[in-house]
Formats: C-alpha cells, sequence, structure tokens
C-alpha cells in the first residue's frame, strides 16, 4: 500500500519543466450498483464525457435485471445519477429508448446523447438533457433541415457534439430523394446542415462531401468534420464549419512542411477553443481482408500550419523512452495561458499504451499500462480518454488482478 | 412503471431469445474471447511453397463504439517488426455502432519467410462491452498443393475455400446477426474473389418480411470500382427485403444485394443482420461463402504478405 501511494504521488516533467501531479481516481468500477435501476450493476462503460467542472457522463450496460443500458452523469466528487435508462418514454416520442450511443456534457451539466427508439436497429434519435427533462432534437423519419430528405436510421455516435451555448453538432444519415449523411446543428429549438452529401466542397478542386465520419465543435460553434469526397482531387479531408463558412484543413495527399510523408487518411478530429485542430493520419492496410488501419501519427493544424506532435520515433520528454505507435484519440484544448492534447500510444514497447499529454512543445507520460491502479491491480488496457480546458481529464481501463475489471478513472492536471 | 417495463420486456425477450437460441443453437455475446491451435504463414518444401492464414470478425451490436484490443501469442515467435518476439498486439481497433471490423493476419503480423506461426489469439474490448465474434478457427485457408511463388501459394490457399458463417440473435435489439460476410470480385490480386449466400426459411405459421442489411467495415461506404474508368467509385445499396410464407424459404446472395456492375471491382468485407417482421419464432437462417465462378483482375491492391521482418 506504501508503495502504490509513493507511486500514484509522483510527479512527472513536462515539456518545459512544469510537472504534474498524477493521482487518478476510480470513479466508476464495473460490478457497481446502478442508481435508479435496483438490482442492477455496472457490466461495461463507454467513452465518457468530461466538463471544466469534473464532472462525467457516460453510457454503462448493465447486468442483474432487465434494464440493458443506460446513460448516467457523476458530478464532481459525488456519486453516479441515472439521466436515462432502457425502457424511459420521453414525451413526444412514441416508443421506449432501448440502447444508447456514448453521452456528451457541458458546464451547465446539459447532457446529449444518441439513442434506438423501440425495438430494433432502425429507429433512433438525438436528445438533449436539461434541467427541463429530456428532449428530442432529431429523429428518424423527421424531416432533415435545409435538405430535401428526412433523417435516417442512423446517428453516428463519432458525431456528436455539445458546446456551453446549448448548440448541439450531430451527424446522421439521410434518406428520401437525396441519400447520404450530413452533419447538423442544434441551437434554440432550431437545426440547421452544416454540410450534406452532394454539396460543394470548398479546396478541394471540385469535390463534393460524400460521407462524414467524425466531428469535434468548441465552445465558439466552430465545428471540425472528416469527409470522404467524390470527384475533385482528395478522396478525404478535415474541414472547418464556422460563421464565415466552410473551408479545407487538411486533405488526403497533401504535404506537410519537412515531413517526407502526405497525409493519408484521416481520423478522429479533435478542436481546441482556439480554432486549432488536432487528428490522426492513419495507413490503410491494402490487399488483405478487412480494411484495417495504422495509425501513424498525430498531426495538427494550427493557423493554416499542419505539423506533426506525435509519431513513431517521438521523444517522451528528457527521457529515452520513445513513441512507437498506436496514436489514438487526441484530445486538444486550450485554456488561459495553457493548451495541449491527451493521447494513448504505445511508448517503447510496442502493444503496451500510454497515455499521454502533448503540451509547451513536448510530450509527456501521465501513466501506462502495468502501472498500478488506485482500486488494486494493475491498468491493463488503456483508453476512452477525454480532457477538458480545466485540466480535468478521464479514461477508461481495465484491470487485472482487481475484483473490478474495468472502470472509469479521473484526475486533474495542474497547467 | 420502470420495474414492470422491465418486467415485460424481460419476459418478453426470455421467451422469444430462449426460443431463437435454442433455434440458433448460439451463445451470448461477450466481452473477451481466447482461440487455441492458430496456424498462419508460409511453408517451403520440395514440393513448393504452402500458405496458411485465418481471418476473424468483430462485430458491435451496442449502441455505441467499441475498441478492441487483438493479441497473438506463440512464444519465441518472431513477429513483423523483429523487434516483437512473443506476443504480436494489433493497433487498437474502434468499431462503430453496428458495424464490424475483421483481421487478416497475413499482410500485417506474420512474416512469410521463416517458422510459421503457430499459437492463440485473445480479444479484449475496453470497458467490459460485449461483442460477437467470427471466430479465427472458422475461416481458415491451407493450400491444397505447393506453388511456385509464396504469393501464389497464398492466393491457392483462399481461393478454393469455402465457410459457413454463424447467425445470432441479439436478443437486446431482436435482430440475427452474422458477424462476417464478404463480397470480393474483380479485385486486382483476388480476381475471382469469393460471395456470400444467404438462406433465411421460414418455420413460423405466418408470412415474415425480412430485411437483409450489410454493413461494411468500420461502417465506410460501401463502393464498386470500375477498372474501365480510372477506378471511379459507385456507391452500391446495402439492404433487400422479401416476405416468406409459412414453411417458405428465401435464399439470396451478397452480390444481389450490393447488385454491382458486373464488370466493377467489389472488396467488401462486413457484417450482416436480419430484421424479421413481425418477430416470431422459428426463423432458421444460414450463410456460407463460397469462392465465385470466375473473375478477371481489375481494381485494387497487390499480394499483401510480408517476407523481412522490417
Amino acid at each position: 500500500m506504501g508503495f502504490r501511494r509513493v507511486f500514484l504521488m509522483a510527479t512527472i516533467t513536462l515539456g518545459c519543466g512544469s510537472t504534474i501531479a498524477q493521482q487518478p481516481q476510480g470513479i466508476v468500477l464495473l460490478g457497481q450498483s446502478a442508481p435508479g435501476a435496483p438490482g442492477a450493476v455496472f457490466s461495461s462503460v463507454g467513452r465518457p464525457a468530461i466538463n471544466n467542472l469534473g464532472d462525467i457522463a457516460f453510457r454503462a450496460d448493465l447486468s442483474g435485471t432487465g434494464l440493458h443500458s443506460g446513460i448516467f452523469h457523476v458530478a464532481s466528487g459525488m456519486t453516479p445519477t441515472n439521466v436515462a435508462l432502457f425502457g424511459d418514454t420521453i414525451a413526444n416520442v412514441p416508443q421506449q429508448l432501448t440502447d444508447f450511443g456514448n453521452p456528451v456534457l457541458n458546464d451547465t451539466r446539459q447532457i446529449a446523447f444518441n439513442a434506438r427508439i423501440g425495438d430494433g436497429y432502425d429507429n433512433q434519435g438525438v436528445f438533449l438533457k436539461t434541467t427541463s427533462g429530456i428532449t428530442p432534437i432529431a429523429r428518424t423519419g423527421e424531416s432533415a433541415a435545409g435538405t430535401p430528405s428526412t433523417f435516417g436510421n442512423r446517428f453516428c455516435t463519432f458525431g456528436l457534439a455539445l458546446n456551453n451555448s446549448g448548440i448541439v453538432a450531430f451527424e446522421a444519415t439521410l434518406q428520401g430523394s437525396v441519400a447520404g449523411d450530413g452533419v447538423f446543428k442544434y441551437s434554440n429549438g432550431k437545426i440547421d446542415p452544416v454540410a450534406v452529401t452532394g454539396q460543394a466542397a470548398p479546396g478541394t478542386q471540385g469535390g463534393l462531401f460524400s460521407r462524414f465520419t467524425g466531428l469535434s465543435m468548441n465552445q465558439s460553434g466552430q465545428i471540425a468534420f472528416v469527409a470522404t469526397l467524390d470527384s475533385g482531387g482528395a478522396t478525404q479531408g478535415v474541414f472547418l464549419a464556422s460563421s464565415a463558412g466552410i473551408t479545407a484543413i487538411a486533405l488526403h495527399g497533401q504535404t506537410i512542411p519537412n515531413d517526407a510523408d502526405a497525409i493519408d487518411t484521416i481520423l478522429q478530429p479533435s478542436i481546441d477553443d482556439l480554432g486549432n485542430v488536432a487528428f490522426v493520419d492513419s495507413i490503410p492496410i491494402r490487399g488483405r481482408v478487412g480494411a484495417n488501419t495504422l495509425p501513424r501519427r498525430i498531426l495538427i493544424a494550427s493557423a493554416g500550419i499542419l505539423s506533426s506532435f506525435a509519431s513513431v520515433g517521438t521523444q517522451i520528454g528528457s527521457e529515452t523512452a520513445i513513441l512507437k505507435g498506436n496514436f489514438q484519440d487526441p484530445r486538444l484544448v486550450s485554456s488561459a495561458g495553457n493548451s495541449g492534447a491527451l493521447f494513448v500510444a504505445w511508448r517503447s514497447q510496442r502493444g503496451k499504451n500510454a497515455l499521454l499529454l502533448y503540451s509547451r512543445g513536448g510530450i509527456s507520460q501521465i501513466l501506462q499500462e502495468g502501472d498500478p491502479s488506485p482500486v488494486g491491480g494493475v491498468y491493463s488496457f488503456i483508453g476512452n480518454q477525454v480532457f477538458s480546458p480545466s485540466g480535468y481529464y478521464a479514461f477508461v481501463s481495465n484491470l487485472e488482478g482487481s475484483a473490478a475489471k474495468s472502470g472509469i478513472f479521473i484526475d486533474k492536471i495542474s497547467w | 412503471m420502470k420495474a414492470q417495463i422491465a418486467l415485460a420486456f424481460s419476459m418478453f425477450c426470455t421467451f422469444l431469445c430462449l426460443d431463437q437460441n435454442v433455434a440458433l443453437g448460439q451463445t451470448q455475446p461477450q466481452s473477451s474471447y481466447s482461440f487455441t491451435g492458430l496456424t498462419a504463414g508460409i511453408r517451403s518444401s520440395y514440393f513448393g511453397f504452402f500458405a496458411d492464414d485465418f481471418v476473424s470478425s468483430f462485430a458491435n451490436q451496442n449502441g455505441n463504439e467499441i475498441k478492441l484490443t487483438v493479441q497473438l501469442n506463440d512464444p519465441g515467435y518472431q513477429f513483423v517488426p523483429c523487434s516483437v518476439v512473443g506476443t504480436y498486439t494489433y493497433n487498437t481497433l474502434t468499431v462503430p455502432s453496428l458495424s464490424a471490423a475483421a483481421i487478416n493476419v497475413q499482410g500485417e503480423s506474420v512474416l512469410s519467410s521463416g517458422p510459421e506461426f503457430s499459437g492463440s489469439m485473445t480479444v479484449h474490448t475496453l470497458g467490459g462491452q460485449t461483442f460477437y465474434i467470427m471466430p479465427p478457427t472458422s475461416i481458415t485457408a491451407t493450400s491444397s498443393s505447393g506453388r511456385g511463388t509464396e504469393c501464389a501459394a497464398w492466393y491457392n490457399a483462399w481461393e478454393s475455400g469455402s465457410w459457413t458463417v454463424p447467425f445470432f440473435w441479439d436478443g437486446t435489439a431482436n435482430k440475427l446477426i452474422a458477424p462476417y460476410a464478404n463480397y470480393w470480385h474483380n479485385d486486382h490480386f483476388w480476381d475471382v474473389g469469393w460471395n456470400s449466400n444467404i438462406t433465411i426459411r421460414n418455420n413460423g405459421s405466418q408470412s415474415v418480411n425480412y430485411t437483409i442489411n450489410y454493413v461494411r467495415d468500420f461502417s465506410q461506404a460501401v463502393l464498386s470500382y470500375n477498372p474501365g474508368n480510372s477506378c471511379t467509385t459507385t456507391t452500391l445499396p446495402t439492404s433487400a427485403s422479401n416476405t416468406v410464407g409459412p414453411g417458405g424459404t428465401w435464399s439470396t446472395t451478397l452480390r444481389n444485394i450490393l447488385n454491382p456492375n458486373a464488370s466493377h471491382t467489389v472488396d467488401e468485407d462486413g457484417f450482416i443482420y436480419v430484421v424479421d417482421s413481425p418477430i416470431i419464432p422459428g426463423t432458421s437462417p444460414s450463410m456460407t461463402i463460397t469462392p465465385n465462378a470466375n473473375g478477371s483482375s481489375g481494381c485494387g491492391g497487390s499480394c499483401a504478405l510480408i517476407f523481412s521482418c522490417r
């Protein structure tokens, strides 16, 4: 126990010499009782959302009753409460909610989430929970504003964001006279299209938006989204939608200053409040069964300049350790005087994930698989990290040697 | 009220799911799987080269995405790259909701020269979520005879393969799931390719409308490529419906559902889910994957084998 305490209070050095204390807390563990569902326990947890207060919201599978899953909220320092549960009925929605996507959360404790409605996979919707209750924002079959189509049967769980103004950005399939996908923005009861299939993609030499595969939104309502393209010169790109319109940030095949490798497949965009955008650049593995990609680096677009801050061989702080691959889910934030990106990658030993922070021009390690967890056992599979500008971060880890097989952990970086 | 809803659903689901499960002989999805007795690589002998390979597919039936870690284990075996010995960990797979991901060990992790991989595979989700799997012990390939090159041996191993894919009854969403399906045709390397043959028999007492839905790996767009026009793409349909009377059978293929131009290249891996309306006991689905009758070399990649550990 003494060892663990010493370890957890150890400090790490940021790129330019400042330090952060590490003491993650296990805030939700598998096997723990689920609030609002007597007899049910958490049997899985998904990617959490986090706000500047240190609250989290998360989706969980439940076991022990017929209530299969739910959305839950943990206010900072408090225990979980339920937001929505399997079987809930919502005003103006004719059928019950039967499954959920990962939620998003803002500083006023509003929570947005996707849900399946009724029996099956093909009736879904986006919902917003406020102090007034849960309201449906968009559902399968409803008119998709600004298009001749209706919302289709998929609301993408990668494509959901919520800011402190209560704006919800979401991705949905479209059906009807014009089928395809779209990115939409909800604000004050009104939905507007941001980009839809077939729309001209600026900066792409005649490209048209085809499908949308991930988005991120900041407090200004700027939306960074990844889209595949038809026609034009590039097959894919990441774009920024703002009040000034849509601009291309980076495109497939684009070269980067002082880097021999052109951009290939763009994944997992993240935008901060200054409008900087980070994303993963991956290489598809062709000529064999399966469509997997190898995530080879993390790029950032800042003031129109593209650069890489994490790739194979990047050094971790002043250590001899280097990054070995598996770059996952950069979470880019900025606050007064501070900015950084939280991400996961293999360090030194391939196959061993570490939770890393890029800040002040350098990379620091927060923890890695194999480290002791605060609830016993060791972290064995780390991911699904989230990060807020105030410094709060959370992640999911499986555990070896612990009664709880997995859980959500939270801590705060002192910038 | 909520308890009543849960109880009612639970009773309904227990009756229906048990019936379907008994009929299908399937198990519930799990958060981790482990398989042993797996072999992959290229063997060289006096009679030429022989290939062994396997594929596994992971289908996510949840309302949110899942993250998977996949490991191969063979003590002392040298993977790609050379520094990886004994245990190979794939890059983390993020599988969208209602989608799937397939991996093939040849082309990424296993060397096509030197000793073969002979060991086990483990798969875990992050956070304990469950998923359905097409076991790597079920889609395997072995050369029928020696070939002059490693790539020819690999092609030979897969070209005449025929595999059975299980259907699972997802008791949460009340849908039938087949965790793997493919249709490859006129690919640059896999010119003949394979097709998925789907049969749904209605053993119930009333007509049922079935909709077969195909979803590509990682929820990507389903496309065909035109070799005659710089491999330009066409988006393909992904679902088909049919009403089957009591005692009737619907037999179709993934090729029929996607309906590509016969000269186009298609290289599809994904999974299938079937919507029944109404949901009544007695549906009996099955799927086999078999080689196409013919094909020509069109768009796509080349032989993906790796001969040095880099």
